[in-house]
């Protein structure tokens, strides 16, 4: 059965010039989990709104959207609420209340249901997740992982026929993210929830879904299986593949396009695999010394430090991995004065910038030029750095926009931009690729290994391995305030067996990188 | 207390406030002062309640022999004014009244935390209820966020600027904090509307649920409250001691569940 039929949808916002969606036909079958892909900008966010009429964004729309063969107008308000269900990428921002038990009544209550279909209710969806532990704790205590979990839970307490997700793992941890897709796969397989779900990383989603919908500018130019769009994609985009499949192109196998790590670990089976060798870069002095470094916040406290030493160079980037609660925010705050630590001593040649895990709590003026010139008195520069620093990063196009209208990879850049103006000799960066799609992680790379060919030393703390591992020199795991030391990052991803990149353990630790990936047949 | 159902709890607190504040009786001041004092110390300490009693006590009572000289027993003359005991004992037992009814109002605070009055108030205002909990959660976010946002921006202030450059610095902080707020709350506006928030008929959820020793706990304390009413009127000895058990329930009750999950 139909359960969403999409019949040439166009929209365009209501200030634009330019349809950010143009003529896109497609219908769901029920029970089917679709993967909707395509660049930042190509029109995923407004089509999964338009789909959900309470959330529709502004501007004039054409074309027919019909639930269940119900035109979407003609349902009641109350029908639209429910049958539809909507989780975001920002798992802060879609909690209401302060409680995880109200959250989870949040929908029923609006729906006006009675106080025991409510208890019922509420006890299952917090069984059938797992959330019996948490369910009376404050919202605010929860982690990313477990806010988005309440999210989907109290978004399906409602029994929504379909689930519209805005890529909802974005902004979540390698660990948040498997719990979350393995559960979101779950209801589709046992409970028979139709899924269109909107991803830039598509590694894991891949595998699960059954049909993939590709926007580019608005258009929807690709409707079929995964197999067959890892397939067709053009070969200068198959970044956002995974990475068995961009194995699989890069270095054209045949026969049927892997696209998880067991099927690449089969098509890889009984060749030889090398891997181009890369000199090891030479760094220059030590820039950032941290010996004995221990903090914890009281006296009882967790230890989120326990005798860090390290040492970063002159054109070193340097990447500390761990997952949540490891301390690596800790260490980044100790590091650049924020905190004073309990024990031990940080010594710096020459400033050190900080960018924090939310961008664009550095910026306050309703223009990025103007952020930078106000920044640039303060730091006492010329402003003629401004242009410098701009045209060196790329965001010379971006300097008359406001900062909160820049999307996230936009944000990112900026905020980098405005640090070098202070001229800094180490770059510290929390978590950079939060919420970035693989084109803006690609500039990114690009921008920290430009900076650190001119001396700067970049230390970056992530759970994005594939990250870490495309731009990094120097890699170290971070856990329970324990530091490792830090080794090639080749060396480091090739030894590690379980947190590592899916190249890697596609190859055994032969290659790190689908690209680096050259095969011989016995 | 805290297991028993919120609508027994406000109900009962209510109606002990009440009576405490509209009698005189040295009996009924001494068993609200008791009652309360009491539960108070079963429920993490009365000290701060007997010394407010204390004081009020003396207070009004020096006062008050300092401003009414009315009665016949004159204990000394001061500025040739009579100080007398009954201006005395009128002065302490207003104090003592105002202090038994502030001791009830800190029990009905420790009892009736936002969660409770939220249930309790969520189904006549519903709407109002579910503001209250989402500016709690909204008020704690903008904490953190305020103290986030000052840590970034901090890099652009050094230590020599001056106290007008120290208050743009904050003004700045402050208008960022906003700034981020407002986009957040078009978010969760975005999300409260796609779960249905204003349709008509919106219920309430709670997780309280009233058994039968709830019901059975609310008519004996209505009961009493219904003699304690009408002996104050008639001034019966009898009808006034059920004021005393009245009182004394609040403390009976927490004493039960203290004693129920000893160690």
């Amino acid at each position: 059965m139909e359960i969403l039929k999409v019949d040439r949808l166009s929209f365009a916002y209501a200030e634009a010039d330019k349809e950010a969606l143009c003529d896109v036909s497609f219908a769901l079958e029920s029970g089917s989990f679709t993967v909707l892909t395509g660049d930042s900008g190509s029109g995923k966010s407004t089509l999964l709104r338009l789909l959900k009429r309470e959330i529709a964004p502004r501007g004039t729309a054409s074309g027919d959207i019909a639930v269940c063969g119900v035109a979407q107008n003609m349902l009641s308000d109350r029908e639209s609420a429910s049958r539809i269900g909507f989780v975001s990428q920002y798992p802060d921002e879609q909690i209401v209340t302060d409680r995880v038990w109200h959250e989870l009544a949040f929908g029923l209550e609006s729906l006006g249901k009675d106080d025991a279909f409510m208890r019922r209710r509420v006890a299952e969806i917090a069984s059938f997740f797992g959330i019996g532990d948490w369910f009376r704790m404050q919202t605010d205590a929860l982690s990313g992982g477990q806010k988005q979990l309440l999210c989907l839970a109290s978004v399906l307490a409602a029994e929504p026929d379909i689930l519209l997700l805005d890529e909802p793992t974005s902004r979540l941890d390698p660990v948040s993210e498997a719990e979350f897709l393995s559960l979101l796969e779950r209801l589709n397989r046992e409970l028979g929830i139709t899924v269109l779900l909107s991803a830039h990383d598509t590694e894991r989603v891949f595998g699960m879904a059954d049909r993939v919908l590709h926007l580019q500018d608005g258009r929807l130019i690709f409707d079929g299986t995964p197999r067959a769009f890892a397939t067709a994609v053009a070969i200068e985009k198959v970044g956002c593949l995974p990475s068995a499949s961009q194995i699989y192109r890069k270095a054209s196998f045949s026969g049927a396009c892997p696209l998880t790590v067991s099927e690449g670990r089969r098509m890889l089976d009984g060749k030889t695999l090398t891997c181009p060798e890369t000199p090891p870069k030479p760094f220059g002095d030590t820039v950032l010394k941290a010996k004995d470094l221990c903090f914890r916040f009281t006296r009882e406290g967790k230890v989120l430090a326990d005798h860090i030493t390290f040492e970063l160079h002159a054109g070193e980037h340097l990447c500390l991995l761990g997952g949540n609660g490891s301390g690596k925010t800790t260490l980044l705050r100790l590091l650049c004065g924020a905190l004073k630590p309990v024990s031990g001593k940080v010594r710096a040649v020459g400033e050190i910038a900080y960018l924090p895990q939310e961008p664009q709590t550095l910026f306050g003026e309703p223009s990025v030029r103007e952020d930078f010139l106000l920044y640039c008195k303060k730091v006492n520069k010329t402003p003629e750095l401004i242009g410098r620093v701009a045209e060196r990063i790329g965001i010379a196009h971006l300097l008359d926009r406001h900062p909160y209208d820049l999307s996230g990879g936009e944000l990112q850049l900026c905020a980098v931009a405005k640090l070098l103006l202070q001229d800094p000799r180490v770059l510290l960066l929390d978590e950079p690729t939060k919420g970035l799609d693989a084109a803006a992680r690609g500039r990114l790379t690009n921008v920290l290994q430009e900076l650190t060919a001119s001396g700067v030393a970049v230390l970056t703390v992530t759970h994005d391995v594939r990250f870490a591992a495309s731009s990094a020199y120097t890699c170290a795991l971070l856990f329970d305030g324990n530091l490792h030391t830090p080794e090639p990052t080749r060396d480091f991803f090739a030894q590690n067996r379980f947190y590592t990149t899916p190249t890697s353990r596609m190859t055994d630790g032969i290659c790190i990188l689908p690209e680096d990936v050259i095969y011989h047949i016995n | 207390m805290r297991e028993l159902h919120p609508a027994c709890a406000f109900v009962l607190l209510c109606m002990l406030i009440l009576l405490s504040a509209f009698s005189l009786s040295p009996a009924v001041i001494a068993f609200s002062l008791c009652g309360s004092v009491a539960f108070c110390a079963l429920t993490g300490g009365a000290w701060g309640q007997v010394k407010l009693s204390a004081m009020l006590i003396l207070l009004f009572a020096v006062t008050n022999s300092l401003f009414s000289h009315a009665g016949e027993t004159v204990l000394f003359y001061l500025n040739y004014n009579a100080v007398t005991v009954e201006s005395i004992v009128y002065g302490a037992k207003i104090g003592g009244m105002m202090a038994g009814t502030l001791c009830w109002f800190a029990a009905f605070a420790r009892v009736l935390d936002t969660e409770r009055l939220l249930y309790l108030f969520g189904r006549v205002l519903p709407k109002t209820a579910l503001l209250l909990c989402a500016g709690e959660r909204m008020t704690l976010q903008i904490k953190r966020r305020h103290a986030s946002i000052a840590e970034s921006q901090k890099q652009a202030l050094s230590q020599e600027d001056s106290a007008i450059e120290k208050m743009r610095f904050h003004a700045r902080v402050l208008s960022v904090t906003m700034s981020v707020t407002l986009e957040q709350a078009v978010q969760s506006g975005r999300s409260m509307k796609a779960r249905g928030y204003g349709l008509k008929g919106r219920t309430s959820y709670g997780l309280f649920r009233f058994g039968r020793s709830d019901a059975l706990f609310l008519a004996v304390s209505v009961l009493l409250a219904g003699f304690a009413a009408a002996g104050m009127l008639t001034e019966d000895k009898f009808l006034l001691a059920c004021f005393g058990v009245l009182c004394a329930l609040p403390a009976i009750r927490e004493g039960r569940e203290l004693w129920r999950w000893r160690s």
